[in-house]
């Protein structure tokens, strides 16, 4: 499990620190407050795992590069996309018969040159798609050697390095004010990248990619039964139906598309229907895939942006039960950023009535001062008793207006 | 300004806090403090745990300001002092779970020994506590083995302009405040004495009382209609003290 990040110059956060993750981490706070960049740092990190190897001045390390994710996306492609850049970027790097040359523009940078090589060798065009690696602690990796190259990027505060990964990225347009690089440190086990889960808008307008769909096919039993199963429950469909997969009419050959087929009328697929609707099909499908994956030592990593996009209050209280019971018992990991109250009170009352263990859960209201990243948690007892009181944890005093603000005027 | 919480251990406390922010004898603070006060009941175990559930989240984050009021039960061993130690602890453990390295040392409030204070700058805290300690109550000889705010009420109540601007607002002149004190200090409870019945703490004379001026509430509710209707200068006689502690917590 994933316990902590560091953060220097990462996007928006020149410096900060959260620890004390659990399985379910909920992450609260204004807009730009940190909660998508944090979640990125983790996609990134939990996705570097194309075995590479740096050599810096005569020195080698063992390092990960980016792999494709659970769902088939390249990472570094699908953040810059998020944030309006193109898929490939010139000037990360220089190909060099399957060598990439990479000079970092940070001039403060304690690695501004080195290459990086993998074996059989970087098929050309990757130096455009490159742009990170991360450096574990590791029994290939000498650790004394890996820990001074993890002092010189991340900072003596990282040390011990011990249990640690540091990611290192070269991507101007995703460091602190165009600096040129970044770092962020994470503590804990990281999942592979074939487990790992990042769930934001843009997947919602997607089909599954077809290489995605035949492997779950063939590794989960029962998987569109079990889709239909959950996706029933969460929209409280009473009329038998069944969920299938077919190549959507008019796209290329590379996606599958769901479908929606009740027993009594004709099937739809799943795109037709509402955004919700969608919204839900499309986390389940994967999550309950991911699950199945999962086992001691073998974790699973959900990366979920705001779960409330498009769902009425009742949905999405039946949606996030669904998923908790998804990965009850499994070693998931689950980080969700949300703007909603109902998120928390959700996940609040699914402790409080043993649902889900008060233990493995924790809120965390970050706020962004100046480039530093503050974080305030809350474990099951804390947000108990805030709601309790009638209190918002997204906010202190009377910063805002909310629903709970209204009861408590009745009550005076 | 920065909104207080205050931790009581029931209705009583509640409502003296609230009309004592009411009639602006402390402080005049926003009127969203409301939402922060709830009262605990169940006794200090309570207190406790709303202590580090609700502060919890705020330190570091926000300047946290609060108020813990507290009774003395002094039949259960309790001390000024032991409550003292009692709330330090809680707070140091509350700073150890958040990664501040601080001992909390509450100190004695230079004019009252029931009131301890302790201000942090990093986290940003103010802290008072309360300790129920009426020194006496003029005309009743018994002394309560547990103080209570009920201590407070029944001085108030018993004060000669007050129970007269009680009487008038209940239509109840004709019974005199000397007579109302009489009742309620001597001749019901000597009543209750005969019949085996025991007085045992100040709320037992709050209902007497009551019963007297034929008012059906609660000594919680009286609480809070005493104080809406008495004599400023004397509401800040007998409360001095949690008005010297509300101060503190509330100075800028």
């Amino acid at each position: 499990m994933i316990t902590s990040i560091r953060f220097r110059n990462f996007r928006g956060i020149q410096q900060g620190v959260v620890s004390r993750f659990r399985q379910f981490n909920l992450l609260i706070g204004p807009n730009n407050a940190g909660k998508s960049t944090l979640l990125e740092a983790l996609y990134l990190a939990a996705t570097a795992g194309r075995e590479a190897v740096l050599t810096h001045q005569e020195r080698t390390y063992d390092v990960g590069v980016s792999d494709k994710d659970m769902l088939g996306y390249h990472p570094l492609s699908r953040v810059w996309t998020k944030h309006g850049l193109p898929e490939r970027w010139k000037g990360l790097g220089r190909w060099d018969g399957g060598l990439l040359r990479i000079t970092v523009e940070d001039r403060e940078s304690a690695l501004r040159s080195f290459t990086l090589s993998t074996e059989g060798g970087f098929p050309k065009g990757e130096e455009q798609v490159v742009a990170l690696f991360s450096l574990r602690s590791t029994v290939r990796n000498l650790e004394q050697e890996a820990e001074v190259l993890a002092e010189k990027l991340g900072g003596r505060e990282i040390l011990p390095f011990s249990g640690k990964s540091l990611c290192f990225c070269w991507h101007p347009e995703l460091s602190y004010h165009r600096q040129g690089s970044a770092t962020w440190v994470i503590q804990g086990d990281i999942p592979v990248p074939r487990r790992v889960l990042f769930y934001e808008m843009d997947i919602i307008q997607r089909h599954l990619l077809l290489d995605f769909y035949q492997r779950m096919l063939g590794e989960i039993p029962g998987w569109s039964h079990r889709i239909a199963h959950h996706f029933g429950k969460v929209f409280d469909i009473g009329e038998p139906f069944s969920v299938q997969f077919l190549p959507p009419a008019g796209l290329d050959s590379r996606w599958e598309q769901g479908w929606i087929a009740p027993e009594k009328r004709r099937a739809m697929p799943i795109d037709m229907y509402g955004d919700g609707a969608r919204a839900a099909f499309k986390l389940l499908t994967p999550l309950i895939a991911l699950a199945e994956l999962t086992k001691d030592g073998e974790p699973g990593l959900v990366l979920w942006e705001e779960p409330e996009l498009f769902q009425h209050p009742r949905t999405l209280d039946r949606l996030l039960q669904e998923v908790a019971e998804i990965v009850h018992g499994k070693p998931v990991q689950l980080f969700i950023s949300s703007q909603s109250l109902e998120v928390v009170a959700c996940f609040t009352e699914m402790a409080r009535r043993g649902q889900i263990n008060g233990s493995q859960i924790i809120a965390f209201r970050l706020a962004l001062e100046e480039g530093t990243l503050r974080s305030s948690w809350f474990d099951a007892d804390n947000l108990i008793a805030w709601l309790e009181a009638g209190r918002d944890p997204r906010a202190w005093g009377d910063e805002l207006t909310s629903p709970l603000f209204f009861s408590l005027r009745e009550e005076e | 300004m920065d909104l207080p919480h205050v931790f009581v251990e029931g209705d009583t406390e509640k409502n003296v806090v609230i009309h004592l922010m009411e009639r602006q004898l402390s402080v005049n603070l926003n009127p969203g403090w409301k939402k922060r006060l709830r009262e605990r009941k169940g006794g200090k175990a309570q207190v406790i745990q709303a202590i580090r559930n609700e502060l919890g989240p705020e330190l570091g984050a926000a300047p946290v300001r609060c108020l813990v009021m507290r009774d003395l039960d002094e039949d259960e061993g309790e001390s000024l002092d032991s409550i003292r130690q009692s709330v330090a602890e809680t707070v140091r453990r509350l700073f150890e779970e958040r990664g501040f390295a601080k001992m909390p040392s509450l100190a004695v409030h230079p004019d009252y020994a029931n009131v301890f204070t302790w201000q942090s700058d990093e986290p940003d805290l103010r802290l008072a506590l309360h300790v129920a300690h009426y020194p006496s109550i003029p005309g009743l000889s018994q002394r309560f083995t547990k103080s209570t705010t009920d201590d407070y009420v029944l001085a108030l109540a018993l004060h000669p302009r007050t129970a007269t601007r009680l009487l008038q607002g209940i239509g109840l002149e004709s019974v005199g405040e000397a007579a109302l004190a009489e009742k309620v200090r001597q001749e019901v409870p000597e009543l209750l004495r005969r019949n085996g019945i025991r007085m045992r703490e100040a709320k037992d004379y709050v209902r007497i009382y009551l019963a007297t001026v034929r008012l059906g509430m609660s000594p919680a509710v009286f609480a809070g209609k005493l104080l809406s209707l008495a004599d400023e200068e004397e509401i800040k006689r007998v409360f001095a003290s949690l008005i010297a502690a509300l101060q503190f917590v509330v100075e800028a």
